[in-house]
């Protein structure tokens, strides 16, 4: 049976297995974009945790919308999920994106 | 009622007024060039003594325009024609004058009892090189000795130097322009940074990578971002991370930006004068894009958590990212910051000619490549349709041993935790498109220090029209044309605009482009501060000027007071006019320039017109027998409006083979004694305290001496004893009448 996320969502969901592995091994730090402003952070961790299934941690707000959060999976098939599960709430996320790490352009 | 100068402005307009074509310092019509040009006007500036008598007559007259009459008094006293200029101070002012120069002027000012000093009002031009060690061309090593090529003019050595030396003969920044560097954090002690630096804040979350112990915090400071190969190989957070010293990233980026410049230590920035605002969101193995957009939304002032920010900045320089695309995240928070008016820099990233980086890669962002110093493309740089323009990102040249053109910076050399503060050169390197991006947003700062209402597309769309073309050749015919980013990695190219953005990053034509053009000047000048009813007065401005590239018009107006009359004899909207005063009282005449963006200049000059001296000649005979003396009385000549009769001037107009004056010419009176039978005319010429001058004439009748009756016929040509009594009698009388008009 072929797999039933798009094509654009499966790269998304690639990159963010890469970064489980490659980064943070089983801990995935993800940017959410809440459709209703909050500034309640133990409650934003509790709902994203209802939603993707896995232990959520709360780390940080950068505005009253956008939250930073990290995902807690058994392995990257599973961090892949629950990445999934949170974009498909559009409910209640406007967006969900890998809170990639950057790095210095110079020496 | 319509203003009467709308009035005049509305004739002019009428009367196709004659166009000012100034390349740079010249303002003459056709007309006036035509002529001889007129003498450059001196230029004084005049400081009043506080308690001499000029200051407390203007006390006793507050209403009365105080500079003009300060000035008009000085030409009284003086005799030289003065122009008003601006005030400087409550008892100094410029004035200006013509036919001497500045420094002749100044002398005879300075000798007015009521003038404290008076000196040449001298032309200061902005120093645009800075006295900063490291700028010229010394290093913290002894080779080489580029300094900070990047930030002289251009030349065929050093092509993509961005001509900041230019920039600043406009403008060295306000301290009011705020970039915010948000990057690894800076070092706050180190000494070409002390007071160029705002508090910031810290944005990093997490601990570890924070490497100060907490999370995010008010300590901007940056502690050092080493990462051993123990914590890589134990610790899941730096797993993938490169092993490394300490960067001092942040402090590298900073200094480019906002060095304190001009102040005798190392380093000159961008910006010099413009304001640093440090955001730290680095930390050890960088930082996450949660971190980095909080600190963008408070950097712009956008976001007060978890503090205000009272500083907020209009410009944000990022030399950070990675590769993909750009995320909703950024796109949400930099659509916020451009509609606030925040311009947004960040580096193109280095991934040697493959696509741009995350955020550079965001709409509404400027984003920078690196090329090299002669103008074709770093290798490490990576390149595409997102960049806006490139700029000098450092390159070496040589494989091995000093780096013959690094970008020299602020940096630290500790490896881990600070040590000592430095700066970079050729070994202790500064490279990558890292501080390409700090020298486009210095610039940004420039630009907004000159134009502080300049929106984010503004900045962008004119340092993408005001860059330099990319060079097309000068590197080798082996050097490739850079080609859309692919896979394929791309070394040293030449730059294409669909690759490397508009073109070379030209700081003085960036700031050129948005500066205020220069105001005209108007220096005018009358033939007389102090002119008589029925005497023309000759105006004139051949030295005003309007800026390079600007033409203009002239107009004159006046304003009467105290019953005054006047009226131009001469077109109105010429570099020159003549004004005929008809009754006496105070006259200003106004000039102004305005050039063809429609900026203007007046200046003005007041005139006092009085009617002139009578001169009055009582003679004591009309006749005179030659040989005998008339006098002559000028006494009652008399002046009006409070002036006195200063000169007096006795000549012959005409008859002088008739008669010549006894003793001296320039009293109230004089004594003229008749030579022989004729008619002698007498001018008196009295000039009054204000130097106005007027004449009388009288008319002198000298008759033939009486002819001897004769001594007999054999005495011929002797005089007999009764001629020679009366001979003798006359000469004792001459010289007694002598004595007395000497005494």
């Amino acid at each position: 049976m072929p797999h039933a996320l798009p094509a654009a969502a499966a790269v998304l969901a690639s990159i963010a297995v890469a970064a489980c592995a490659a980064e943070t091994g089983l801990e995935l730090r993800v940017l959410v974009q809440l459709n209703q402003p909050s500034a309640d952070g133990p409650a934003i961790a509790q709902h994203a945790s209802e939603t993707a299934g896995v232990p959520v941690r709360y780390i940080a707000a950068t505005d009253d919308r956008w939250h930073a959060l990290a995902i807690r999976c058994a392995d990257d098939r599973a961090c892949e999920s629950a990445l999934q599960r949170l974009r498909d709430d559009t409910s209640n996320y406007g967006h969900v994106d890998v809170d990639r790490r950057r790095r210095v352009h110079g020496s | 009622m319509r203003h009467p100068l709308l009035t005049l402005a509305a004739l002019c307009a009428l009367l196709a007024p004659l166009t000012l074509q100034a390349p740079h310092a010249l303002a003459a019509t056709p007309a006036a060039q035509a002529t001889a040009p007129a003498a450059k006007a001196a230029r004084v500036i005049v400081m009043y003594k506080s308690g001499g008598a000029l200051m407390r007559a203007l006390s006793a007259h507050p209403a009365s325009p105080r500079y003009p009459q300060l000035a008009a008094t000085l030409s009284q006293r003086t005799g030289i024609a003065l122009t008003d200029g601006h005030p400087i101070s409550e008892r100094s002012q410029v004035v200006f004058a013509k036919g001497l120069s500045s420094a002749g002027l100044a002398a005879r000012l300075a000798a007015d009892p009521d003038v404290e000093f008076a000196e040449p009002d001298q032309r200061r031009h902005i120093r645009s090189i800075p006295n900063d060690p490291l700028y010229p061309g010394n290093q913290i090593s002894a080779t080489p000795t580029v300094g900070q090529w990047y930030l002289r003019p251009p030349n065929s050595v050093n092509v993509s130097a961005i001509n900041a030396e230019t920039a600043w003969t406009t403008t060295t920044g306000t301290s009011s322009v705020v970039v915010a560097v948000l990057d690894t954090g800076v070092r706050f002690d180190h000494p070409d940074l002390v007071g160029k630096l705002y508090a910031g804040y810290d944005f990093i979350s997490d601990t570890v990578t924070a490497n100060d112990g907490n999370g995010r915090d008010a300590n901007a400071s940056d502690p050092g971002d080493w990462v051993t190969q123990a914590e890589v190989d134990s610790d899941p957070t730096f797993q993938g991370c490169d092993v490394g010293d300490s960067s001092w990233h942040g402090t590298q980026v900073a200094g480019l930006v906002g060095a304190a410049t001009n102040n005798g230590i190392g380093m000159a920035s961008v910006g010099r004068n413009v304001m640093i605002l440090p955001v730290r969101v680095l930390g050890k193995c960088g930082g996450f894009d949660s971190d980095i957009i909080a600190g963008m939304l408070w950097a712009g002032g956008l976001s007060s958590n978890p503090v205000a920010n009272s500083h907020p900045a209009k410009v944000l320089n990022l030399s950070l990212g990675s590769a993909g695309s750009c995320t909703a995240s950024y796109t949400n928070a930099i659509s916020q910051l451009t509609a606030a008016g925040v311009t947004v820099v960040i580096s193109a990233g280095n991934a040697e000619g493959l696509a741009v980086d995350t955020p550079a890669n965001c709409s509404g962002v400027i984003a920078v490549a690196g090329v090299r110093h002669i103008g074709t493309k770093v290798g490490f740089s990576s390149l595409g349709p997102e960049v806006a323009l490139s700029a000098p990102a450092g390159n070496c040249i040589n494989l091995s041993g000093a780096c013959l053109n690094p970008l020299l910076t602020t940096t630290n050399t500790g490896t881990t935790v600070p040590a000592t503060n430095t700066y970079s050169d050729s070994f202790r390197l500064s490279l990558g498109t890292s501080f390409s991006a700090p020298l486009v947003a210095g610039t940004a700062g420039l630009m907004l220090s000159v134009k502080p209402a300049l929106t984010p597309a503004q900045v962008k769309s004119t340092l993408q029209s005001t860059a330099r073309a990319f060079p097309t050749s000068g590197a080798g015919a082996t050097i490739p044309v850079c080609q859309a980013p692919s896979s394929t990695t791309q070394d040293e190219c030449y730059c294409t605009t669909s690759t490397c953005g508009a073109g070379l990053l030209d700081t003085a034509a960036a700031v050129a482009a948005v500066a205020p053009p220069l105001a005209p000047t108007a220096p005018l000048s009358a033939s007389t501060a102090n002119p008589s009813v029925g005497v023309p007065v000759s105006l004139e401005a051949s030295d005003a000027t309007v800026a390079a590239g600007r033409s203009g018009t002239y107009l004159w107006t006046l304003a009467t007071s105290g019953g005054a009359t006047a009226s131009f004899t001469s077109a109105v909207n010429g570099s020159t006019a003549t004004l005929l005063p008809t009754a006496p009282g105070t006259v200003t005449v106004t000039l102004t320039v305005t050039d063809d963006l429609g900026v203007q200049t007046a200046a003005s000059t007041m005139l006092t017109i009085s009617n002139p001296p009578t001169a009055v000649i009582v003679p004591s005979s009309a006749t005179v027998v030659a040989g005998d003396s008339v006098s002559l009385d000028g006494s009652t000549s008399s002046a009006v409006g409070g002036r006195s009769i200063a000169q007096y001037a006795w000549t012959i107009s005409s008859g002088a083979s008739f008669g010549s004056f006894l003793g001296a010419t320039n009293a109230s009176t004089a004594a003229l004694q008749g030579t022989a039978a004729g008619t002698v005319v007498v001018t008196l010429t009295v000039t009054d305290s204000a130097g106005v001058q007027s004449t009388a004439n009288s008319t002198i009748t000298v008759t033939a001496a009486p002819v001897s009756s004769g001594g007999g016929g054999g005495g011929g040509g002797a005089l007999g004893l009764p001629w020679l009594i009366a001979l003798a009698a006359a000469v004792v009388a001459v010289r007694v009448n002598r004595r007395r008009l000497r005494d």
